[in-house]
């Protein structure tokens, strides 16, 4: 079920789209992030927040594993985002679980670094 | 503990305050640098900003932010170097750094390693930097430490005061083994302590040379932003401080150079038309007095604007209309030290930037220092940083235990008087309690129950076959934390253990209700 409430991003570039499964929001990101997807990245991050924390979800799922590339300004917006969940109430608090690949190198240095802002929220999965 | 005093939380929250603003013109120019469009200042201000954040949480007690920013002007000082072409990796770490930095500065509370990963994330960083500086053409500087956990030359900073006492208290070990041992294993342990001790006296006292030598020319630099000419002296007199003394005194005198430049010396067409040399002079020197350190940065510039001070004062309500013309110069130069003050809005944009006055006096007093501002209309100013080095004195009883391989002393607040013991009082025998084996000689028979009693307080121990001798002054060979049984300390050349008596008391306690 698509989460309506969430924008998709439908660029050349970066794809996103966020869908509603089990109790919890799954978000694929396919394709590059870089400056020109910064600001439509930063504002789906918000919403999906909102909307996570409005929900109650205990979880929201990030599959990067077809992300190509994310620059350091997507990346500000997701550090970010982590910082605004970890600031939470510990009850509202959600936890992020990040699908990787490993095979990315990017993936692999930078997403070990993001996960170290909130190490008790974060999950990197390979 | 004088270090221990808590910083005012209205300090504290503008520290933090400063500092996030900071960081986001960090975060600003290094966009800006390394995707291009950077205004031909940015890079200045980028290491300047990071390097007053790094002092400034440094006297905060910000450790960790310190550390990290140091981290990061590594990093940033290597990207300088390749003119700011860097890998995404290092452009990603960079810019997440920046933001770690910013989430503990923005955590509340007492714990800002709550829920994140300071250690990996340093780790991420420099596996990433270090495959960079791999990668890249140009070789890492031997400077740059990204690659190495620690250099020697910073080891005085980066060592942590408990790490320091766990090396003193291991030498200490190694000196009472050196008690226990005979013959050429003696010698030999001897050795051993010696060369430990000297190291961690070492370890604890690093110049300040490198320090002024860094703070002058980043005055002269500003200098020739602001279009002054000055030129700096220092004389430091090869003065080693210990680590925290040296971070008190780098963000004093920052601040102190940063003002004389911006404020104290005046323009070059004010200089010639008072009658001055064009060139305007700031002095800067360290030497000892008795056990302090006093740092005086003196320039020749126009002294403390007193009527400026007057003006704020009655603007800032800290005195009134009327009363303002009756304050004396003395009380006006003193406002500067309150809160906010020297950082209140008039201020410019260089000096206002510090963490202020009433900051760098409070990290002044927290070391049980002082920093004083004297001032001639017309001659120029001079700020005096006194603080106590190191604790390398203290006061003592000297406790003699008879044939015993080392002799013993307690700290002067400590009351000590020769009497027997009493049932149920809590006792020890100090070569017992260190291990030190049997006296040599016929020692006064503990079976006749006289020792000597020291009491603080309530607290009340009983030590065994001891006897009261002379007090003195002792000089601290290796200090050890203060949960440490003991110390090694010098008098006349003769080396004591240094006792702790609450510490001894609690463990005797503790033994005696096992027992029970």
């Amino acid at each position: 079920m698509s989460a309506p409430e969430i924008p998709t991003i439908n660029d050349e570039d970066l794809q996103a789209e966020t869908t509603v499964e089990d109790g919890k929001f799954r978000t694929n990101l396919v394709g590059s992030a870089d400056t020109r997807a910064m600001s439509a990245l930063d504002d789906m991050l918000k919403k999906l927040h909102a909307q996570a924390v409005e929900r109650s979800f205990k979880e929201v799922v990030i599959d990067m594993r077809k992300l190509e590339f994310m620059n350091s300004s997507c990346f500000k917006a997701f550090v970010s985002w982590v910082t605004t969940v970890q600031e939470l109430d510990p009850d509202r608090q959600y936890r992020i679980r990040i699908l990787s690949d490993e095979s990315k190198h990017w993936q692999r240095r930078s997403l070990g670094a993001l996960a170290c802002f909130a190490v008790d929220l974060i999950g990197i999965e390979t | 503990m004088p270090s221990h005093v808590a910083l005012p939380d209205a300090l504290i929250a503008r520290f933090r305050a400063v500092a996030l603003e900071r960081l986001e013109r960090v975060d600003a120019s290094w966009v800006a640098l390394t995707h291009g469009g950077a205004a031909p200042q940015a890079e200045d201000e980028m290491f300047r900003d990071l390097h007053t954040l790094k002092g400034d949480a440094r006297v905060i007690g910000y450790a960790e932010v310190a550390m990290l920013c140091q981290r990061l002007e590594d990093v940033l000082a290597a990207a300088r170097r390749r003119h700011y072409r860097v890998h995404d990796d290092v452009d990603i770490v960079v810019t997440m750094a920046v933001q770690f930095i910013g989430m503990m500065l923005r955590k509340k509370g007492g714990d800002r390693r709550q829920g994140i990963d300071l250690d990996g994330f340093l780790s991420q960083m420099e596996d990433v930097v270090t495959e960079w500086l791999r990668r890249s053409s140009e070789a890492p500087e031997r400077s740059v430490s990204v690659s190495g956990r620690f250099r020697i030359s910073d080891m005085p900073q980066r060592l942590s005061p408990n790490a320091r006492h766990r090396l003193s208290a291991l030498a200490t070990r190694v000196h009472l083994e050196s008690a226990r041992a005979s013959g050429r294993a003696r010698e030999r342990l001897r050795e051993v302590w010696r060369g430990l001790s000297r190291e961690v006296a070492e370890l604890d006292a690093a110049p300040l040379a490198p320090i002024f030598s860094r703070h002058a020319s980043a005055a002269k630099e500003l200098a020739r932003a602001l279009e002054k000419s000055v030129d700096v002296h220092v004389t430091d007199s090869d003065v080693r401080v210990g680590a925290e003394v040296l971070d008190a005194v780098s963000v004093a005198v920052l601040h102190a150079l940063r003002n004389a430049v911006d404020h104290g010396i005046e323009p070059l067409g004010d200089r010639v038309r008072h009658g001055k040399p064009p060139i305007g002079t700031i002095s800067l020197s360290a030497a000892m007095k008795e056990e302090n350190v006093e740092v005086v940065v003196r320039d020749d510039g126009g002294g403390v604007d007193l009527e400026k001070v007057r003006a704020r004062a009655v603007a800032r309500g800290v005195v009134t209309a009327d009363a303002a013309p009756k304050v004396s110069d003395a009380e006006l130069v003193e406002m500067l030290f309150a809160s906010g003050f020297s950082t209140a809005d008039s201020i410019t944009e260089v000096s206002g930037r510090g963490i202020g006055l009433d900051a760098v006096r409070a990290s002044a007093r927290r070391l049980g220092g002082t920093v004083t501002i004297a001032s001639a209309a017309g001659e120029g100013s001079a700020m005096t940083i006194a603080l106590p080095q190191a604790r390398s004195v203290v006061d003592v009883r000297v406790l003699r235990v008879p044939g015993a391989q080392v002799q013993f002393c307690v700290g002067v607040d400590w009351e000590t008087s020769a009497g027997t013991a009493v049932a149920g009082e809590p006792s020890i025998d100090l070569c017992d309690v260190f291990e030190l084996g049997p006296r040599a000689d016929s020692a006064p028979s503990s079976a006749s129950g006289a020792g000597v009693r020291l009491q603080r307080g309530d607290a009340r121990l009983f030590v065994a076959n001891a006897i009261v001798a002379e007090s003195t002054i002792a000089r601290r060979a290796c200090a050890t934390a203060l949960d440490e049984p003991g110390e090694v300390v010098a008098i006349d050349g003769e080396e004591l253990l240094l006792v702790r008596p609450d510490v001894l008391l609690a463990a005797a306690v503790a033994a005696a209700e096992s027992q029970a």
